[in-house]
């Protein structure tokens, strides 16, 4: 109980600051929007199916993209990662492609793609790909060679040290890497549908923009942030619930 | 189970030379026996384990069991590795299945193994623990328990007790005893510890390095079971004080000062 009052004496704060300066700092409305309005633009908002339309549509866009990037990321990273073949096969492309900021190659997905969902998806698959396959490489790089070693002294084959040694070894450097890539995944959504969109959160920035209406803009940016920090919340719960031998582990004491 | 090493040479090849980490090794181990090797550190103890386990291939010679020449890494060749290796994400009760697992044992097989294997170890009742809650002496008779638990004819052990404190190392060393008189295996022991050597073993092969490779075998006729007071016996302490010469002599001979204890290496 004290320990939760603690945890939100930060955000309790901010909310004071917000409201004072609001209210007493002689700020218009036009640039800061005080706090009641926002929550009433945001009533506005769910009241209207607005705000749950457009999450809809852009969780749809990220997770779509974060899942068939992170998909092909993990799955590839582990490939790469284990065989030297394939690393020294795939290490200029990758590390040249993904060096380039992934934004940068909207204007091109929407020529390539145009403005429906498909670009927006697919940018969202591509970072989310190069996001996952770095940690993973990585991970599996890493898992101690004992492992391997005593898995194969026990008579495995590649394919069984593959799924019973190099995965769950490698899981936590990968889970880490996915973590990342949620995030990740949900600002070139928002950068995405603010260049290009007709729905969707990043939609809703920017017509708010447009409108001049900051209260819309600062509710939705709120939304933005519970999406967020529950799409996080999830692959942590996910993360626990995969790797129970980590429970209990841990540095601090 | 027979095993017999001739001629055994190992060349190790990086990018600048090439290392010759063991030479004409000549080792037989008949079935049941409990022999060790004792020899400094980096003499090639571990490489000799691993080409025996099919870890790591050899440069010539030959390796037989039962008149067959080794190929791959098989079920019938276990080793434990002195960091223990569990897999952390397993439980000791999985730990302990995972060759069976990988065999194609089925489940109900599969937990009367591990059942028997966690009794003989004495770790009943820590089943679902992870490895990292375990102590040090738990990890390793988990170690062994996974190794037994395919049922190999040969166990290779490298340094399994080096780590663990004089006081469990000598239960650990004791339940070792037992487990073998119980399950009649053949054991490949590999210590740094010569008294460790000479209370487990039938024969206790010296190795010595640059190249490594096996110059004694002493034979240890001492009563079975043994207990630990037989460390008190006198014919216990002249071998220990034979083989301790061996080793220094060894050193005179490359001319470094044998005053400082237990040589850490026979460099050359
Ligand atoms: N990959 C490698 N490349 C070059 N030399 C190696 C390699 N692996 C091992 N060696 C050399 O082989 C020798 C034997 O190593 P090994 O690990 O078998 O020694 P050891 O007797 O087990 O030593 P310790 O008692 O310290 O465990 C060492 O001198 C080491 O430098
Ligand atoms: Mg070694």
């Amino acid at each position: 109980m004290k320990q939760a009052a603690y945890k939100i004496a930060l955000p309790l704060l901010f909310l004071a600051l917000w409201y004072s300066i609001s209210r007493f700092g002689h700020i218009s409305p036009l640039i800061l929007p005080d706090p009641e309005s926002t929550v009433r633009a945001l009533i506005s908002l769910i009241q209207s199916g607005d705000l749950a339309l457009n999450t809809y549509v852009s969780l749809k866009r990220s997770m779509g993209g974060f899942l068939l990037g992170s998909f092909l990321g993990v799955a590839s990273g582990i490939l790469i990662g284990w065989s030297h073949f394939w690393e020294d096969f795939f290490d200029l492309a990758i590390n040249f492609v993904r060096a380039i900021p992934k934004t940068a190659l909207a204007p091109l997905f929407i020529v390539w793609f145009g403005l429906g969902d498909s670009a927006k998806i697919l940018l969202i698959a591509f970072s989310s790909y190069f996001f996952t396959v770095i940690p993973t490489i990585e991970g599996v790089k890493n898992v101690d060679s004992l492992y391997v070693k005593t898995a194969r002294s026990m008579g495995a084959n590649e394919f069984q040290i593959m799924t019973s040694v190099i995965m769950p070894a490698a899981m936590p450097a990968i889970f880490a890497g996915l973590r990342l890539t949620v995030t990740t995944a949900l600002i070139v959504l928002v950068m995405v549908e603010i260049v290009a969109g007709n729905d969707g959160l990043g939609y809703l920035l920017q017509e708010a923009r447009g409108n001049l209406d900051m209260a819309i803009m600062f509710a939705t940016l709120f939304a933005l942030g519970v999406l967020g920090y529950c799409l996080d919340a999830a692959m942590q719960y996910l993360g626990k619930k995969l790797m129970p031998w980590r429970k209990g582990k841990t540095l601090s004491m | 189970m027979n095993l017999e090493i001739e001629d055994l040479r190992k060349v190790i090849d990086n990018r600048k030379h090439s290392t010759v980490v063991l030479d004409e090794v000549q080792l037989r181990i008949g079935s049941g026996e409990l022999v060790s090797i004792v020899g400094p550190s980096g003499c090639g103890k571990t490489t000799l384990l691993e080409i025996i386990a099919g870890l790591q291939s050899k440069t010539e010679g030959s390796i037989l069991i039962d008149q067959v020449p080794i190929e791959k890494s098989s079920a019938n060749r276990a080793i434990v590795f002195q960091q223990y290796a569990l897999f952390p994400w397993l439980t000791v009760q999985k730990n302990i299945q995972y060759g069976p697992r990988i065999r194609g044992v089925n489940a109900p097989e599969r937990n009367r193994i591990s059942r028997e294997y966690i009794e003989m170890v004495g770790l009943a009742g820590f089943e679902s623990h992870y490895p990292h809650e375990l102590s040090g002496g738990m990890q390793q008779r988990v170690a062994l328990a996974r190794a037994l638990a395919n049922d190999p004819d040969i166990l290779l052990l490298d340094e399994p007790f080096a780590a663990l404190d004089a006081q469990t190392k000598e239960n650990c060393q004791q339940e070792l005893l037992y487990l073998w008189e119980k399950t009649g295996i053949t054991i490949l022991f590999v210590t740094h510890d010569i008294g460790e050597a000479l209370f487990l073993s039938d024969r206790v092969f010296l190795m010595t390095a640059n190249p490594g490779t096996i110059t004694e075998c002493i034979d240890v006729d001492m009563a079975r079971p043994r207990r630990h007071s037989v460390r008190l016996d006198p014919g216990f302490r002249m071998k220990e004080a034979q083989i301790r010469s061996f080793l220094y002599n060894g050193v005179r001979e490359l001319g470094v000062d044998q005053s400082g204890g237990f040589p850490v290496r026979l460099a050359r």
